[in-house]
């Protein structure tokens, strides 16, 4: 299974590698050239070398899809966790969540784009923004039910504070939880930031995966050639690939942790 | 030295679990918390151990609220016993380290000669140093909380049902064992249970928590 | 034939390197309308023993030997899993021992409890009715069983679970430390409730796992005593609790606070000295106990493992 994981993910790594040895993709060459020698990948509609945009399209989409997962993931445990072990602090932390749990991401990242510039960075920001609650959630009943736990009391009778017991105790314990976590809202942000780019709400300019099946898809005469297999496959198995990857990944870990028991 | 609890009053959302539970107990001396189930002894002896907050009350030491002044020194004086042993070590830790965690938190030298004395003062060898609780039996995980309790030198250990759990002979050895350290060391030793016979034997006071409040009896 | 017939059950659960034997070749025989009490030290395998009856052990573990129910006459360990199951909470109920674990956090009190009931076909407003008096009787609120398992206290979660178990109605009772963490007013609400439910329920056979030795000598009619997972000693509750006949249950006895409150130092060791598991810590302890692990011998007052009853004859 972990061979198979590594295998899907490899791909994208390998792409984002890349990026740093070739040059910059430029319109500079013939448009629809199939694979061959010179560009293994061909060129698309408008001239630029489809594996030079693989790779650079790979530091975009993956650099959304971390970036947006890790911040969700890293506020949402800060919040759940407070809220886990302050119990002062849950109620208020809690509707705020719910609050933020309210608002479905993807309708908003479309909205955003039509107010907004369509820089990546703002889809990091609302991905993030609106994507901690979940993380935030499933994290909070296992802090709390940590806090029950008797070598907290110990630590706590000893004078322990909240920030000693987050980091020593709970978190350590929750660890598992929070990757878990981690590779779903990595996931969901790559999906979404790509989805964005394809329905053409990013900045064409800038590569992306989602921005090359966009250009894809809009062109008629992709489908209608033999065009789409070199055009259309290699970025839609690329983004495939590692959401299959990310998805077998979380297979088999347990999401929702039994509190009582503590991780 | 002496600890007294002046009119402790503690809620939970809508009930009042305790109400102007008044007592007091000193160093050497061993006293037993008795009540119904649900009346409220572990609420008060974590309110002694400051775990919890009361809701109107003084705890002093001597007379004084040292936990206003210096927080770190009262937790020093009063050590945690909890009731299930084999909960109250982090499992992820080795023994030697959840051992110094008290000296840590109190800021107290780490030495390791000290805590390998203390351990062996319980009957636990030097190789537990780097067991962890899962491979430890319960007898051992009790030990080994005793020796946490007494690594910060405290001059007060508050049990909660230190024996509720065991069979007769591990109660009595249980017992035994705490007792021989409270008379060595001069310590005041205050538990909580349901055994009114165990009270009996061994405790030289009995207080008896009910709905709140606290009667007293005397014992041997 | 005897309510429940326990021959020769065996388990062992797998270490690395191999396997550790939990519970040897125990027998014993639970009449109808008897109170079989089962003693032992904490951790002994008690549990284990209901838990295998109620075949609940994980799959790895290793089980032999026969346990013969008298309802239809069949030994509940080779009954298929199906039919066994359709026993449970009708003619065999269980009182598990952590009632923190036992109840589901997320279902009210009653809604658990009522289950077996309903599952069965019993109107809902009789189930209810059924616990509301268990509950009266020990003392726990009517409207304890509305509330969440988190809003009782541990004694009334434990309380709770006893109520559930004799509204079964059923003829075979395992208790499992029915009195861990209930204090001792309620201890004897406890008594009373067991020994009520007998005269309700005449037939009714209870298996009593337990270290609480006044409680069991309340209502047991019969004692069996466990030790490194064998059968140690076997007799009628009244002449056990007068003077038991094997070491260990004399220091059992010895150890409770109202009959001397003795320590008696236990380490751990025992595994492949052969002899007596019980000699190193034997007071009585002589050659023979060295040397070989003794059979259980037969004496007026019941069986015991001991080679200071050896001369009695097996």
């Amino acid at each position: 299974m972990k061979i198979a994981i590594l295998a899907l993910l490899a791909p994208s790594l390998g792409l984002l590698a890349l990026s740093f040895f070739l040059p910059y993709p430029r319109a500079s060459f013939p448009a629809y050239l199939p694979p061959g020698p010179g560009h293994p990948l061909g060129t698309d509609d408008a001239g630029y070398d489809v594996l030079s945009l693989l790779a650079y399209g790979a530091r975009t989409t993956l650099g959304v899809g971390f970036l947006a997962g890790s911040l969700a993931t890293f506020l949402g445990a800060g919040i759940g966790g407070s809220a886990g072990l302050w119990s002062r602090l849950e109620a208020p932390l809690m509707r705020l969540t719910d609050l933020f749990f309210a608002f479905p991401r993807l309708p908003l990242l479309i909205l955003m784009s039509l107010y907004l510039r369509p820089d990546p960075l703002n889809a990091v920001l609302v991905l993030a923004l609106f994507g901690w609650p979940d993380t935030a959630r499933t994290l909070r009943p296992l802090v709390a039910g940590l806090r029950q736990a008797g070598y907290v009391r110990v630590a706590r009778s000893l004078g322990a504070g909240g920030v000693y017991l987050l980091t020593q105790h709970v978190l350590p314990q929750a660890w598992p939880l929070v990757a878990t976590q981690w590779i779903l809202e990595v996931r969901f942000a790559l999906m979404a930031g790509a989805g964005l780019a394809f329905l053409g709400l990013t900045d064409p300019t800038q590569p992306d995966w989602g921005v090359m099946l966009f250009q894809a898809f809009n062109r008629t005469e992709t489908f209608l050639g033999p065009y789409w297999i070199w055009t259309v496959l290699p970025p839609a198995l690329a983004l495939a690939s590692l959401v299959l990857g990310l998805s077998l990944a979380v297979l088999g870990r347990p999401r929702q942790l039994d509190p009582r028991l503590g991780g | 030295m002496e600890i007294q609890a002046l009119d402790l009053w503690k809620r939970y959302s809508r009930t009042w679990v305790l109400r102007g539970a008044c007592f007091s107990f000193r160093r050497g001396e061993v006293v037993a918390l008795l009540g119904p189930s649900g009346s409220g002894k572990t609420t008060l002896l974590l309110t002694l151990l400051r775990l919890i907050p009361v809701d109107r009350g003084r705890i002093l030491i001597d007379g004084e609220d040292l936990f206003r002044r210096d927080p770190k020194a009262y937790h020093r004086l009063l050590a945690y016993l909890p009731q299930h042993p084999e909960g109250s070590f982090n499992p992820r830790w080795s023994l030697g380290r959840s051992l110094e965690e008290p000296l840590r938190l109190l800021g107290l030298p780490l030495r390791r000669d000290r805590v390998l004395e203390v351990m062996e003062r319980v009957g636990l060898s030097p190789g537990f140093w780097g067991r962890y609780p899962h491979q430890l039996s319960g007898g051992e995980l009790q030990r080994a909380a005793l020796a946490r309790a007494l690594l910060v030198e405290p001059r007060f250990l508050l049990a909660d049902e230190p024996t509720a759990m065991l069979d007769p002979i591990r109660a009595a050895n249980t017992m035994a064992n705490l007792l021989h350290l409270v008379q060595k060391e001069k310590l005041g030793l205050l538990f909580t249970s349901h055994d009114p016979d165990l009270a009996r034997r061994v405790a030289h006071r009995i207080l008896l928590l009910q709905e709140g409040r606290i009667l007293t009896q005397v014992a041997t | 034939m005897p309510l429940l017939e326990v021959q020769k059950l065996s388990v062992a659960f797998p270490k690395p390197g191999g396997y550790e034997e939990v519970l040897r070749e125990v027998s014993f025989c639970l009449e109808a309308g008897e109170t079989l009490a089962l003693i032992g030290e904490s951790g002994g395998g008690k549990s284990v023993l209901i838990e295998a009856l109620l075949r609940l052990l994980p799959r790895e573990s290793r089980v032999s030997g026969r346990a013969f129910f008298q309802f239809q006459g069949r030994d509940l360990l080779a009954m298929p899993l199906r039919e066994h199951r359709s026993l449970l909470g009708q003619k065999i109920a269980w009182i598990p021992q952590a009632a923190t674990e036992a109840l589901h956090p997320l279902l009210p009190v009653g809604f658990q409890l009522a289950e077996p009931l309903l599952v069965r076909g019993i109107p809902r407003r009789e189930a209810y009715a059924r616990l509301v008096g268990l509950f009266r009787a020990l003392d726990l609120p009517e409207e304890a069983l509305h509330r969440y398992p988190h809003q009782l206290s541990g004694g009334m979660r434990q309380r709770a679970l006893v109520a559930g178990a004799l509204a079964t109605g059923a003829t075979l009772v395992l208790a499992d430390e029915p009195t861990k963490g209930v204090d001792v007013l309620r201890k004897d609400q406890t008594i009373a409730l067991f020994q009520k439910s007998r005269v309700l329920n005449p037939g009714m056979g209870l298996l009593l796992v337990t270290h609480d030795l006044p409680f069991a000598q309340a209502l047991a009619q019969k004692v069996v005593v466990l030790y490194a997972g064998k059968v140690v000693e076997e007799g009628k509750a009244q002449t056990f609790f007068q003077g038991p006949l094997h070491p260990y249950a004399q220091a059992l006895l010895e150890a409770l606070p109202e009959r001397g409150f003795k320590p008696l130092p236990l380490g751990l060791g025992r595994e492949g000295r052969g002899g007596c598991p019980f000699f190193p810590f034997c007071p009585e302890g002589s050659m023979p106990c060295e040397e070989g692990d003794p059979p259980l011998f037969q004496t007026p007052k019941g069986r015991v493992r001991c080679w200071r009853y050896g001369d009695t004859g097996p």
